[in-house]
């Protein structure tokens, strides 16, 4: 293909992209931008205000100005990845009182690593193996409670591994045999497992079995980040980009020092391994380094009052409509920050919940709610919200409710 | 509640530059900083001058300022996920001169995602049994022997079997009703008995689809339309090398319905294969941006700066006596200007080992590749002006040596 070609093609962009691909081409160099470009207006794209959550489909959650900050920093040089994987992990162990840790690409990133990392350990012919077991001798059944089954333990099968499914600890006990690899635990189900924390650890102790426990979501409370390392889980696995508020492509994995050692073989920079497509850039691991700190050092009372009074804002916009109830909700375990259920009788608001939400969604400014729960109620998370637009929110459904009423 | 006394005492474990900003921070809130934070300094990593080229290891290459500014600018707002990969994809597909387009987490998530794909089509539920359980599934993937490399292993972390190839006639022999793809890997196309164009030809044969990866093959700009136009049904390229998109991107490209397919092995979906590649919105921007920028840029001058780089770095190493520098351009991957830094051990007494770990440990350290003969360079991931100091030290630590 000539140059012309590729101008041409260039030119085939919407305006604000062929006039800026025009500049740079003219400069020849990296010139910095004369015009600045609103990407997601030019690929027409929809902007809204999160009120449902920190759903990865939605893009979790928006990074602050100090992470921001060590993204833009830390990409102007070359450094060892290693190395910045070193000194990163030795930092977020130290805070989460973890005798090692890494940043992934997510916690699911973290769950598939440390799996194949109990399975390999440090051997090197081992980790070209994964994901085909069969005849290698490695340990390949994981352990875990029925209940805890929930479509993320799909992340430990990724490495060939087989699922075990037990409901009682003498169940548990029973399942251990020469093939098992390891006994993992969901935190979020954990109210609806029989068995609980300590019982699981003391179970995989007495048969000295590797333990993880899957907290993906499940801060705040700040102290979930060092709870389950003391109480002696071998690996910790959390989402970055969730309420930490790094990076959304990133997560932590943290744990005792030859299992993260052993999950580090099994991701980039190495090839030939089952994580090699489980990328995470310098840019990422500093943008969690700092995500981190900060969110350790948030003042978190304070941040819980201003969500609630978010919480309050909104209900106060929503009474007095007939036939309408709100509640504040804490989720128990993941996402465990207040939330404002609404709900409503449908014969008076003549909408259901996947209406609401579609009007919500359409309306100007466009706005995400929990719309997929129950027929005749949505349900508003504020801990995403950027200031004041908790009234604005309010102001919408109150709106849409009075719209749908008879 | 933390009290300021508590974090200020936290802060006095932090090395000083760090310990000055984080005060600064405290003082200020929210607002800008008059200083800039060195993150490196803070933890005590290197930083060097890239006369390697674009190695993982190495953090690859530096994003093109223009990725940056969208990175920034995509950190913003929220959008979907799904619309944001949807409308980028149409976006690099019209610009690449392709069906259809995906960002994925590098090119090795490309594979794992395209081979997916291949496997699945739109079946959530096929999705949710890779890679244990491909009841129902095509579960073989024909490769030359020739192509067979670490990077390979993409593809098998979907449970498939590679079935190793060598000639036209094995591989029409291999073809069966398991076969589900068959991958080529483009920079051993010299040595493979079968190349590309033959190899698309047997796969349009028999109706299998194929795979060329790319990873590290661009430049030339052309390689970015040349296998999707020759009818590889899935071709893939690492985003941060030579294009410069953030280093843990890449492009999956080809067929509309196996990019879809592949779309589906992957985050936001859950259950699935590639949910632990996870692309943030800020690269899918980033690499759209990236992609512009490379196609727009001038190739030819980029070329010329290359080698005239390369040519002063030659001859300060060819002034020591003894010393056999070699330029030469590698044929697909990493193609561009490179050279090959050999000497009499006779005349020089040091090591290329010991080389490499001169300048690593000078001022400013410098990274370079090779093995036990050479210590090669490149000098397309510099910034314009450090082949002066890559020069300068070859020079200096080879004349040091000498006898």
């Amino acid at each position: 293909m000539e140059r012309r070609e590729i101008l041409k093609r260039l030119t085939l962009a919407p305006l604000a992209g062929g006039l800026l691909a025009g500049t740079t081409v003219e400069s020849a160099s990296a010139a910095p931008l004369s015009v600045k470009r609103d990407l997601f207006k030019e690929l027409g794209l929809r902007t809204f205000i999160n009120a449902a959550g920190n759903y990865t489909t939605m893009t979790a959650s928006l990074m602050p100005d100090d992470v921001m900050e060590a993204i833009q920093s830390s990409s102007k040089e070359f450094v060892m990845l290693e190395e910045v994987q070193d000194k990163v992990g030795q930092k977020l162990a130290e805070w989460c009182h973890a005798e090692a840790a890494m940043v992934t690409a997510g916690c699911w990133s973290a769950l598939v690593l440390g799996t194949a990392g109990v399975m390999t350990g440090t051997d090197p012919k081992k980790v070209a193996l994964l994901p085909h077991l069969e005849g290698t001798g490695m340990k390949s059944e994981i352990i875990i409670q029925k209940t805890h089954i929930n479509g993320y333990h799909h992340a430990l099968t990724n490495t060939g591994a087989t699922i075990v499914q037990i409901e009682t600890a003498e169940e548990a006990e029973g399942a251990i045999n020469d093939k098992t690899a390891m006994m993992w635990f969901l935190n979020r189900e954990a109210p609806v497992g029989k068995i609980q924390h300590q019982q699981w650890l003391d179970i995989a102790k007495k048969h000295d079995i590797p333990t993880m426990i899957d907290i993906a979501a499940d801060v705040p409370p700040v102290e979930n980040l060092w709870k389950y390392n003391i109480m002696g889980f071998d690996l910790v696995c959390i989402s970055g980009g969730k309420a930490i508020c790094g990076p959304q492509s990133a997560g932590i994995l943290m744990g005792k020092k030859d299992l993260i050692a052993a999950a580090r073989l099994n991701g980039p920079p190495g090839g030939g391994n089952i994580g090699r497509g489980m990328k995470v850039n310098k840019e990422e691991m500093f943008g969690m380094y700092v995500a981190l700190d900060s969110y350790i050092k948030r003042d978190h009372a304070k941040e819980w009052k201003v969500w609630e009074e978010r919480v309050s804002v909104i209900h106060n916009a929503i009474k007095n409509i007939a036939g309408v109830t709100a509640e504040k909700v804490v989720q128990p375990v993941a996402n465990h920050m207040p939330a404002l259920e609404v709900s409503w009788d449908m014969a008076k608001v003549k909408v259901n919940a996947k209406g609401m939400g579609e009007r919500l969604r359409k309306g100007n400014p466009s706005i995400e709610v929990i719309d997929w729960e129950k027929e005749n109620s949505v349900r508003i998370s504020v801990t995403i919200l950027k200031p004041g637009q908790d009234k604005l929110v309010g102001q919408r459904i109150r709106e849409e409710l009075l719209n749908a009423s008879v | 509640m933390t009290k300021r006394r508590d974090l200020l005492k936290g802060l006095m474990t932090l090395p000083l530059v760090g310990a000055m900003a984080g005060q600064e921070a405290f003082a200020s809130g929210n607002s800008k900083r008059e200083i800039e934070r060195d993150f490196f300094k803070e933890l005590g990593v290197r930083t060097f001058i890239n006369a390697a080229g674009t190695y993982t290891m190495l953090t690859a290459s530096l994003p093109h300022p223009d990725v940056i500014k969208a990175i920034n600018y995509a950190a913003q707002q929220y959008v979907r996920l799904e619309e944001l990969q949807e409308k980028v994809g149409e976006r690099i597909a019209e610009l690449l001169n392709c069906e259809a387009a995906m960002v994925t987490a590098g090119a090795a998530s490309a594979i794992t995602l395209g081979t997916a794909g291949v496997l699945t089509g739109d079946d959530p539920q096929k999705a949710i049994r890779i890679p244990n359980d491909l009841t129902g599934m095509k579960s073989e993937v024909i490769i030359q022997k020739s192509h067979r490399v670490g990077y390979d292993h993409a593809i098998r972390n979907c449970g498939i079997k590679l079935i190793e190839v060598e000639t036209r006639k094995e591989m029409e022999a291999a073809i069966n009703e398991k076969t589900a793809m068959m991958w080529f890997y483009n920079n051993n196309n010299p040595v493979g008995k079968i190349k590309d164009e033959e190899f698309v030809a047997i796969g349009k044969k028999y109706g299998i689809p194929t795979f060329n990866d790319c990873a590290a093959d661009v430049p030339p700009v052309e390689n970015f339309w040349k296998h999707t136009k020759m009818g590889f049904d899935l071709v893939c390229f690492s985003g941060g090398k030579g294009i410069r998109g953030p280093q843990s991107a890449g492009l999956l490209l080809g067929r509309k319905d196996l990019i879809r397919a592949a779309l589906r092995n992957t985050s936001p979906n859950g259950d699935t294969i590639g949910r632990g590649m996870k692309v943030n919105k800020e690269e899918i921007l980033g690499m759209l941006v990236a992609v512009e920028a490379f196609l727009s840029k001038d190739h030819q001058a980029e070329w010329t700066l290359w080698e005239q780089q390369v040519k002063m770095i030659n001859d300060a190493a060819a002034s020591v006596s003894g010393v056999k520098p070699e330029i030469h351009v590698p044929e697909i991957a990493n193609h561009v200007p490179a050279i090959k830094i050999r000497w009499d051990a006779a005349k020089i007494k040091i090591t290329p080992d010991e080389v490499r770990s001169a300048l690593r440990n000078g001022h400013p350290s410098i990274e370079t590749m090779g093995g036990a003969d050479s210590v090669d360079i490149t000098t397309w991931m510099m910034t314009p002006g450090e082949e002066r100091i890559v020069s300068k030290r070859i020079r200096e630590i080879l004349q040091h040596a000498s006898v």
